[in-house]
C-alpha cells in the first residue's frame, strides 16, 4: 500500500520561487586561499604576468570558487552542535511534513563571464522544479534549486543547478 | 609554493574520442580539509573534527568535502586544456565517502566532439576520482571548448 503523497499543494507552491539576493564581494587573497585550499597551482589564479598573456587579460577564480561565497555566515551560538548552519537555503523551507532527512544528489555548473578580483557577486536561489519518487523507504521528494550567480555589471558568472532529496 | 607553467594551447584537433586527459593524484591531509572548510566557510564538524566524525557521526576519519572533489574534477580538465580553452559546464554527483591520507587519482576520457555554434570545437568528458582501490567517490561530465588550428 504506497504511501499518502508528500507532494501536497503547500509544497508545490514553492516552485518557481525564489529566495533573497545576498551580494558578496570578491577578493584577490580569497580566490588564492581558495587555490591554495585545492592544491591548485595554476598560475591564472595567481600570477598577474602570467595571466595578463592569456585570453582572460588577468587573473580569474578557478572554477569551484563559487563554493567560497555560497554559505552565509550566522554567529557562533547560532550553529548546531554539529558546526552546521541554520541558513540553508530556500529548499530547506519547503514545507515537507515527517520527512527530515536531507541529501544532496548532484550538481550542475554552467559558466558564463569569469569572475575576477574586485567582482561583486549577487547570489539568488530559485527552486526549479519538485517532484516525488517512490523509493525503498517510501515516499521521496525531489527539490532542484537553481542558484545565478551575477556580477556588478549584470553578467551571469555562474549557473547552478542542484538536487536535494527529502525522505524520511 | 612551486608554479607549474601552464602555457601550451590544446587544440581541437589534437583531441579525439577515447583519449585520456593526464590524470592527476591527491593524497588530502588533515591541513587542506582544514583549509578548504575555512575558505568555504563550511562548519560542520564531519570536516575538520576527527573526535566528532569518529564518535558522534561513526565515520571512518574526516570526510573529503564533496565540494573539493569537484573542483579537483574541473582541475583535471584546466589542467589539460590550459589558458585557451574553457570549461563550459561540470555535472557531478559523490558516490562514496573519501577521507583524509586517501590516495585518490582524478580521471577523465574524451567520450564527444563536435564544432559549436560559433565555430568553436566542444569536446565531452567523463571524469572521476578513484581511490587506491579503485571504488569511485565521486563521477561527472565536463564540456569544454577547445580553440582550432589556424583560427
Amino acid at each position: 500500500m504506497p504511501e499518502e503523497s508528500k507532494l501536497t499543494p503547500e509544497v508545490k507552491a514553492y516552485i518557481g520561487r525564489k529566495g533573497p539576493v545576498r551580494h558578496v564581494e570578491v577578493s584577490r587573497r580569497d580566490i588564492l586561499r581558495f587555490a591554495v585550499s585545492t592544491g591548485d597551482t595554476n598560475p591564472l589564479y595567481r600570477d598577474d604576468a602570467y595571466a595578463k598573456q592569456t585570453p582572460y587579460g588577468g587573473i580569474i577564480a578557478p572554477p569551484f570558487f563559487t563554493c567560497a561565497l555560497a554559505i552565509e555566515e550566522e554567529d557562533i551560538e547560532d550553529l548546531e552542535a554539529s558546526g552546521l548552519g541554520k541558513k540553508m537555503g530556500l529548499r530547506m523551507e519547503v514545507p515537507v511534513r515527517g520527512m527530515p532527512g536531507a541529501i544532496a544528489v548532484g550538481r550542475e555548473y554552467t559558466y558564463g563571464e569569469p569572475i575576477r578580483p574586485g567582482d561583486v557577486i549577487a547570489i539568488q536561489e530559485r527552486i526549479a522544479n519538485i517532484f516525488e519518487k517512490q523509493g525503498r523507504l517510501g515516499p521521496m521528494i525531489f527539490i532542484v534549486s537553481e542558484f545565478t550567480y551575477t556580477n556588478q555589471s549584470g553578467e551571469v558568472v555562474q549557473t547552478e543547478t542542484s538536487t536535494m532529496i527529502r525522505h524520511k | 609554493m612551486t608554479t607549474r607553467p601552464k602555457i601550451s594551447t590544446l587544440y581541437f584537433e589534437d583531441v579525439q574520442v577515447g583519449m585520456a586527459a593526464p590524470q592527476i593524484e591527491k593524497h588530502p591531509n588533515e591541513v587542506e580539509l582544514f583549509m578548504f572548510s575555512a575558505i568555504t566557510w563550511d562548519t560542520h564538524r564531519t570536516h575538520w573534527d576527527i573526535p566528532y566524525a569518529v564518535q558522534q557521526e561513526k565515520l571512518p576519519g574526516m570526510l573529503v568535502h564533496g565540494h573539493l572533489q569537484g573542483a579537483w574534477l574541473a582541475e583535471l580538465m584546466t589542467d589539460w586544456i590550459g589558458a585557451t580553452g574553457k570549461l563550459k559546464k561540470i555535472e557531478y554527483r559523490n558516490r562514496a565517502m573519501s577521507i583524509q591520507g586517501d590516495h585518490l587519482t582524478v580521471k577523465g576520457k574524451v567520450t564527444e566532439k563536435q564544432v559549436g555554434a560559433t565555430g568553436r570545437g566542444l569536446v565531452t568528458c567523463k571524469v572521476w576520482i578513484e581511490k587506491h582501490t579503485g571504488e569511485v567517490t565521486t563521477s561527472g561530465t565536463t564540456t569544454v571548448e577547445l580553440p582550432k588550428r589556424g583560427r
